[in-house]
């Protein structure tokens, strides 16, 4: 059987038509078919967090979504947060922090804190470490993104 | 509701496919067709009914534990479903398809247990209302057949009860799979030295989540104190707890367990 299906969805703000198979994830999709390489693949079982983007404002693991399933959606990948040329705020504070390493879980670890902070522009350390907890490193112990994300937070309202 | 008839046959239904894809991708589930329910409108609601609430299945669980309503009317519920996965699962997985997927240790059955929930199941043949402990049957099993879970009830509550949910994973982390989890909804008299109505359920400790009757029966009518809550611990670990051993944790480790989570609970709902 060789089903597909017409889905009409905005990626990191531009509308695209793709065809899908029926039991494509929104991952494979995003990685092998249109090359967005940022979004991780890791465990693709929901446990890592690297395959993580944001769908119509909400974290979500690509790897437990299937492609049809964003028709009609709005799909942000690391791709797609930079404005202008311009890291986004969360990006500088990665670098500022040292809170990247081998980088594998940072595509993740941002999307997670962004719609978190996209969310709550005032979450605390507990609102954090709760957002993140789906979001697994092996490198950096997660200090330095705990540092990281709650720097962004204070950059994001204006330096309070 | 014809596709409904063909159930089972080849189709299943998908809400947030956070079991179900993890299903596919390993093998348990091959070929099927799969009807997303998610955008059946009334499936996605949450309403207060009376001085109680009405769930859509299709909500998720990450939506119910934020919602304003929830944690004021059943704050217990909103504290269990707070902690059911990571952000990223919790956005997507459904309360209806944690119930129907129906996992002994499922974060939101007992504080549904203990706030005594019903589930509207609407199928070919009609619909029918079915009180939350009768709803499962065994280790992914359930009363469904060939139905669709439409509707989570959940019934208002006494104004002094208050609830407490505890949830004991390998790694202390929200999206652990629980090795042990306790909800405890408890009712004192007005002058608060005597348990009225106390439930008591248990997940991941017996084939489906279930009631610990006996610690129940042992606490109403009795005075709030040590003694009591020691009893009725001692009775849901050794009488009401039916555990098994797996790679999260051997019964007598459950077992003990138990009996620690449940005095906890009802140590922190006798505190005046
Ligand atoms: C990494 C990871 C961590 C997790 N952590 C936890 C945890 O800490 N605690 C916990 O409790 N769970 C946890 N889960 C499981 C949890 O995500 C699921 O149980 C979820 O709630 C299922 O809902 P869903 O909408 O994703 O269901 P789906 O996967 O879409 O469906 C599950 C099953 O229920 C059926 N179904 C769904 N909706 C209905 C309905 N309305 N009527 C009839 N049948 C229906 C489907 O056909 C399917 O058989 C975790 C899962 C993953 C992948
Ligand atoms: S690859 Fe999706 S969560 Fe690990
Ligand atoms: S930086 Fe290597 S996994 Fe996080």
């Amino acid at each position: 059987m060789n089903i597909t299906h017409n889905i009409r969805v905005i990626i990191n703000g531009q509308t695209r038509e793709i065809s899908v198979a029926p039991n494509e994830t929104l991952q494979d999709l995003l990685r092998y078919r249109l090359g967005l390489v940022g979004t991780k693949s890791g465990c693709e079982t929901g446990d890592c967090g690297a395959c993580t983007v944001i769908v119509d404002g909400k974290a979500v693991n690509s790897c437990l979504v299937l492609a049809v399933e964003s028709n009609g959606s709005s799909v942000t990948t690391i791709e797609g947060i930079s404005s202008n040329g311009e890291l986004h705020p969360l990006q500088q504070a990665f670098i500022d922090h040292g809170a990247v390493q081998c980088g594998f879980c940072t595509p993740g670890m941002i999307l997670a804190a962004k719609s978190l902070l996209d969310e709550d522009p005032n979450a605390n350390e507990k609102d954090i470490r709760l957002a993140l907890a789906g979001n697994l490193c092996r490198c950096t112990g997660y200090v330095s993104i705990l540092k990281a994300v709650a720097a962004a937070g204070k950059t994001l309202r204006g330096g309070k | 509701m014809s596709l409904m008839e063909k159930l089972d046959g080849g189709v299943s239904l998908l809400a947030g496919g956070t079991d179900l894809l993890v299903a596919m991708k390993d093998g348990r589930l091959r070929h099927r067709t799969l009807v997303d329910i998610k955008h059946i409108s009334n499936l996605g609601a949450i309403r207060p009914e009376d001085a109680g609430l009405c769930l859509g299945a299709a909500v998720n669980t990450r939506t119910i534990a934020r919602s304003p309503l929830v944690k004021e009317r059943f704050p217990l519920l909103s504290q269990a479903l707070a902690v059911l996965g990571s952000m990223q699962i919790g956005n997507r997985a459904t309360i209806g398809g944690n119930l129907a997927n129906a996992s002994p240790a499922a974060d939101s059955a007992p504080a549904l247990l203990a706030l005594e929930a019903s589930v509207k199941l609407v199928g070919p043949q009609g619909e029918r209302l079915v009180p939350l402990e009768n709803f499962f049957s065994g280790p992914g099993k359930t009363v469904l057949e060939r139905e669709l879970l439409t509707e989570i009830h959940v019934p208002s509550a006494p104004d002094q009860g208050r609830g407490v949910f505890y949830k004991l994973g390998p790694r202390g982390a929200p999206e652990d799979i629980c090795i042990v989890s306790v909800a405890v909804f408890a009712v004192p008299d007005a002058s608060k030295r005597i348990w009225t109505d106390v439930r008591i359920a248990l997940g991941a400790v017996a084939p489906t989540p279930i009631r610990a009757r006996n610690a129940e029966k042992a606490l109403l009518g009795q005075l709030i104190e040590g003694r009591t809550v020691e009893d009725a611990a001692r009775l849901a670990a050794e009488k009401d707890a039916r555990p098994i051993s797996d790679i999260r944790g051997s019964a007598s480790y459950r077992r003990a367990m138990v009996k620690i989570l449940v005095a906890r609970a009802l140590e922190q709902l006798s505190e005046r």
